[in-house]
């Protein structure tokens, strides 16, 4: 029968019977398993999302060899490193006919070749390799069959379309010098001074096809040369005398440099889809992944410096409070290696059973959190990236390990200072330790005063306090880093989203239709269009906006001293048209640029009563009144500021409004009379941005001979449901054979930094939440444990006569200096940590909002502190005091 | 047969003016199945003395021989595997691991030594102790006489050279100590254990056979009283 490992037995009853410190540390270790997880997972998902973006563009090749003969690629196949192949091989070039461009542009274009398009032919397989994309039509099913590049597509070049059937003869062909060999059996050719090989033309034969679709050529494709006028051909066999350009998928994408050595003269001959092969981490430079990496890292080491903290406070808590179980230990004869043993077993149950939750949570935390994210970056991806972002979770080895093995690390790293300091307790010590009399006690001369000022009890407390600081630098260090880690959480939070300013503000579910009018006018079609596009179900608010520019005379003494000082010097006539100097001087006149906006007559009404502003007064006949949103938009250093223009609005003023560029006798001038500012009621897009806008109803156009021709058109929708209400309007716009390209999803932007900081708030402040949650563990662990140490002393001071009410003030006072430390700490770093938060990020610290979360969070800790020794206490003091005089605690 | 020498012990605690020698050059000799009782007033030396014969603790001078070995120089990792096989130890405050049973903390050293427990003298143990019935019992969960026992039922289990009590009865009343006592002359008397007791009590150094009187870190008197 085999012998029952005594350490080991000792070990986990230890840790089943110190329940308290047991479950904290646990729930310490699984919060911070679970992240890892969350935090490994996300990184494997977001480099699946940049694979698949290189899927997309690249496809899933790794090396690209330029040029090459039949011969030699036939060579290379023989390599067994070779998973996959695929080629292009090259006809010829040809001139083509029928061009639309004059001859001089094409040259222009061209630079020095004589002809125009490359007529090149796929392998077969070869888009299960190398990625094209198509913007029209299908792939050619055969070598009859072409797709022709965008470029000639657009430019209509030989009038092709899809389905037209068209030839080229190719009378000439070229051939290229490739490693010394001689191609399409043509003479021998050289490098030139610059290493270009000669090229030689020699006639061919005439190949016709029909062109299926439209493709963009990729940046990857060597073989797109000058022109990117490409006609590709469908799968066709390799012929002689064709240069090829190979694209191989190696077995191990990390064999791609040797195997590019070997066959290879430089590297202009090859190209590798390095960051595809970086991906699969096999390649050693990469900024994207760099990047990812040291977030990840910097997101696990954070992760795992809080939970080394708890871990390493609750085994040195353990040692210290068994200092004399350990020396009795070590006095009938355990080994060194042995009360390591006895540290590590109770490691190794805390990795047993707190590991495996943790993975389980963190996996499914990762599944229900990328699930959530999902549509939010699948939002920012399609309009900031333009991609399609698919966050999706994936449960693999590595993401199952790498957490696992990060925990264990953690672990290791946190238990091997306690666990030296346990093996190195020697016998002596457990015959000498006390609980209650063994810490060293400085005699300070200042005890009289803190008596004679704080009374016995505070004096006590403070006396405490000192002589346990040890134990309690855990909580002083705990409190601060989580006060710290809130504010710098805060703050970077502050800063992605004022990062979005230019967003802020406007209205995500708006989608615009502008139209300029130029010669047409503004008619009855032009109503009954908008009238079909508003009465859509899904649009919930809609506004016709005729919008021009006007000049409009002012007063130097009229504008605000910041943007006369800081926008518009009447003194310097300069270029305002680039919006430098938006008041300049014209003819002795000194003017400004405005924004003429004339508002359908109910959405006028509406924007005056939600204004608080009486409506009719603006509609009467000959009436000067107008509104303005005295604001004027300054993109200054990538912040967006708002000025005011005139100072003194509110007294109504006349200004002359010019409705004509060229000053004449007969130019009209109108007198209008500003009225009341009005904050922005709704978003304006367009090129109002950056002028003060004025606003008028559309019925008093006429009053001012406004022309219908000069004005941009501006139809407005608040839509419930952008995305569907956007395709509708699309189709009623082609119905009215309008172009459908001037509808603007304008709240598409705004939808997508909206998703950014949003996905930023949840992973931030998730982050944030837990790692604090940590600290908390930490203090509430920290002060139950030196309570529960200390319980002797406190039974022993009331049997002497302590009442309970001021055992517990003086203890709560104890967790109180406690607290301050923490604050004097905060308070000795907030200076220099001042300074870096403003350097990284823009926050501004001093302003109400921010001082008022400070001392929320603050206090918050405060009361975490104070409940947590006022719960313990309540636990220790509930004992019977001779019971507890007599009790030995071990 | 002398199982234990001392030559020249010292061990002085602090430094310069503030040096304290606890044990100021003691020698002795132990012979094998003696029984020696080790007294003096409070802060004499004798625990420092006892401690250091147990290699519990390292003297600043001396040497000690235990069946002529000279233990202090060993390693402390081969110091903690002598203090498991050849020394037994009871100290006043029982010191038993509170989360082991009864019979694995009397099994302790000999399960920290990997080796098999010998089930007949673990069984004669426990009956002499009268501790059979409260074998898997915790020691919160035993008296305070009971816990002493399996203080000596822990240091005995291995058969030691030597079994050092460090005033084993200062915690008990009289009929425990009594009790305890009678185990220790019982062990001396039925395995020919050498045993060292310490105790300030008179009554319980009359029962040993030999008592060694300390003072001021010095021996005062050493006298056999029974052979």
């Amino acid at each position: 029968m085999s012998q029952p490992n005594i350490v080991s037995k000792y070990a986990k009853r230890t840790v089943f019977k110190n329940r308290g410190r047991t479950i904290l540390t646990l729930f310490g270790i699984i919060i911070a398993t679970a992240m890892f997880c969350v935090v490994v997972s996300a990184r494997s998902s977001c480099v699946d999302i940049l694979k698949s973006f290189q899927d997309d563009d690249y496809g899933t090749w790794h090396v690209q060899a330029y040029s090459m003969t039949s011969r030699e690629y036939q060579q290379i196949l023989k390599d067994t490193r070779i998973k996959r192949s695929a080629y292009v091989q090259e006809y010829g070039y040809v001139m083509a006919a029928n061009t639309s461009m004059d001859e001089a542009e094409l040259k222009n274009k061209l630079s020095y070749q004589n002809y125009d398009v490359m007529v090149a032919s796929m392998s077969p397989g070869f888009t299960d390799l190398c990625q094209i994309n198509l913007v029209k039509g299908r792939m050619p099913q055969n070598e009859n069959e072409a797709i022709i590049s965008l470029e000639m597509y657009a430019d209509n070049r030989d009038m092709i379309d899809e389905e037209d059937a068209t030839s080229y003869e190719f009378t000439m062909v070229y051939s290229r010098y490739s490693n010394g060999h001689k191609v399409n059996n043509l003479k021998e050719i050289s490098r030139d001074e610059f290493g270009y090989g000669e090229e030689y033309l020699s006639p061919l034969d005439k190949k016709e096809f029909r062109v299926v679709g439209c493709f963009v050529v990729p940046d990857y494709a060597k073989w797109k040369n000058l022109s990117f006028y490409t006609v590709l051909l469908g799968p066709s066999e390799m012929t002689a005398g064709n240069a090829v350009n190979a694209y191989f998928e190696l077995e191990d994408p990390a064999s791609y440099v040797a195997f590019s050595d070997e066959y290879f003269e430089s590297t202009d001959d090859c190209l590798f889809n390095k960051d595809y092969i970086r991906m699969k981490n096999s390649a050693d430079d990469s900024d994207t992944i760099r990047w990812i990496d040291i977030l990840t890292f910097s997101a696990v080491t954070i992760i795992a410096l809080l939970a080394v903290m708890l871990i390493y406070n609750s085994f040195s808590t353990s040692s210290t409070d068994r200092i004399r179980a350990i020396g009795l230990l070590k006095s009938v004869g355990a080994t060194r290696r042995q009360i390591r043993d006895l540290m590590l077993g109770e490691a190794f149950y805390y990795v047993i059973i707190a590991v495996p939750i943790g993975l389980v949570i963190g996996n499914i935390s990762a599944y229900i959190l990328f699930g959530a994210l999902n549509d939010l970056a699948k939002e920012a991806g399609f309009y900031l990236l333009s991609q399609e972002v698919d966050l999706q979770y994936r449960l693999g080895l590595s993401n199952t390990l790498m957490p696992v093995a990060l925990s264990i690390i953690t672990i290791a790293v946190a238990i091997f200072v306690p666990m030296y300091r346990a093996s190195q307790i020697t016998p002596i010590e457990a015959v000498r330790v006390n609980n209650v009399f063994t810490t060293k006690v400085k005699r300070k001369k200042s005890r009289g005063l803190a008596v004679r000022f704080l009374g016995f009890n505070s004096a006590l407390a403070i006396k405490n306090f000192f002589r346990y600081r040890k134990r309690y630098r855990a909580t002083i260090l705990s409190v601060f880093l989580s006060i710290m880690m809130i504010l710098f959480t805060h703050a970077l939070v502050r800063t992605i989203i004022s990062m979005f300013s230019s967003s802020e503000g406007v209205d995500s579910n708006l989608l615009t239709y502008s139209y300029y009018f130029g010669n047409n006018s503004f008619d009855a079609s032009d109503l009954s269009l908008y009238y079909q596009l508003a009465d859509l179900s899904s649009v919930k608010d809609s506004l016709i906006i005729l919008q021009s520019k006007k000049e409009i005379e002012v007063e130097a003494e009229d504008l605000t001293e910041r943007y006369r000082n800081d926008y518009a010097d009447p003194n310097i006539v300069y270029d305002s048209q680039n919006g430098e100097y938006p008041v300049y001087e014209d003819s002795g006149r000194r003017v400004t640029n405005v924004t003429l906006m004339f508002i359908e007559d109910s959405a006028f009404r509406k924007i005056c009563i939600e204004n608080g502003i009486a409506p009719d007064p603006y509609f009467t006949y000959g009436s000067k009144l107008c509104l303005t949103n005295n604001t004027f938009y300054s993109n200054t250093d990538e912040n967006l500021n708002t000025v005011k223009v005139f100072s003194s609005i509110d007294n109504p003023r006349n200004v002359v409004l010019r409705f004509s560029e060229e000053e004449s006798e007969t130019t009209p001038k109108v007198d209008i009379q500003l009225t009341k500012a009005i904050s922005e009621p709704f978003s304006i897009t367009g090129d109002t941005a950056s002028t003060m806008q004025i606003y008028m109803p559309l019925s008093r156009m006429s009053y001012y001979g406004v022309s219908y021709k000069d004005v941009f058109e501006f139809f407005q929708f608040h839509v419930s449901e952008p995305d569907e209400t956007f395709t509708q309007m699309k189709k009623i716009l082609e119905k009215n054979l309008h172009s459908s390209e001037d509808l603007h999803d304008s709240g598409a932007y705004a939808r997508a930094y909206e998703a950014v900081t949003t996905m930023a708030k949840i992973l931030i402040y998730g982050y944030a939440a837990l790692l604090c949650l940590i600290c908390f563990l930490n203090v509430i662990m920290t002060i139950i444990s030196n309570v529960l140490f200390r319980r002797k002393e406190y039974i022993l001071l009331m049997s002497i006569g302590m009442s309970r009410r001021t055992l517990f003030h003086t203890v709560i006072l104890e967790s109180i200096i406690c607290f301050f430390e923490s604050l004097l700490l905060l308070a000795l770093f907030a200076g220099s940590l001042l300074i870096l938060v403003t350097m990284l990020f823009d926050l501004s610290v001093i302003s109400k909002r921010n001082i008022l979360f400070l001392a929320v969070t603050v206090f918050a800790h405060f009361l975490m502190i104070t409940s947590t020794t006022a719960f313990g206490l309540r636990h220790v003091l509930t004992e019977n005091v001779i019971e507890g005089v007599r009790k030995e605690y071990y | 047969m002398e199982i234990l020498r001392a030559e020249h012990l010292t061990k002085t605690y602090g430094k310069d003016e503030n040096i304290v020698a606890a044990l100021d050059d003691v020698s002795l000799s132990i012979e094998k199945g003696e029984f020696v009782a080790i007294i003096g007033a409070s802060g004499s030396g004798k625990s420092t003395l006892l401690h250091l014969l147990g290699g519990v603790d390292r003297p600043t001078s001396g040497s000690v021989f235990i069946d002529g070995k000279d233990i202090f120089k060993q390693t402390d990792e081969q110091l903690s595997i002598f203090r498991r096989r050849e020394i037994g130890l009871v100290y006043q405050f029982f010191n038993l691991i509170p989360v082991l049973t009864v019979v694995e903390n009397i099994t302790m050293p000999v399960l920290l030594d990997h080796r098999k427990v010998n089930q007949e003298r673990l069984n004669e143990l426990l009956n002499i102790l009268s501790l059979s019935e409260r074998r898997d019992f915790f020691p919160n969960q035993i008296s305070g006489g009971q816990q002493q026992r399996v203080a000596i039922g822990r240091a005995l289990i291995n058969a030691p050279t030597i079994l050092l009590a460090d005033e084993p009865t200062g915690n008990l009343d009289s009929k425990n100590s009594q009790e305890v006592v009678e185990l220790l002359k019982y062990s001396n008397t039925k395995y020919n254990q050498t045993t060292i007791l310490i105790t300030h009590d008179e009554n319980v150094a009359l029962q040993a056979k030999r008592i060694i009187t300390i003072k001021d870190g010095k021996i005062q008197h050493d006298e056999v009283i029974r052979k």
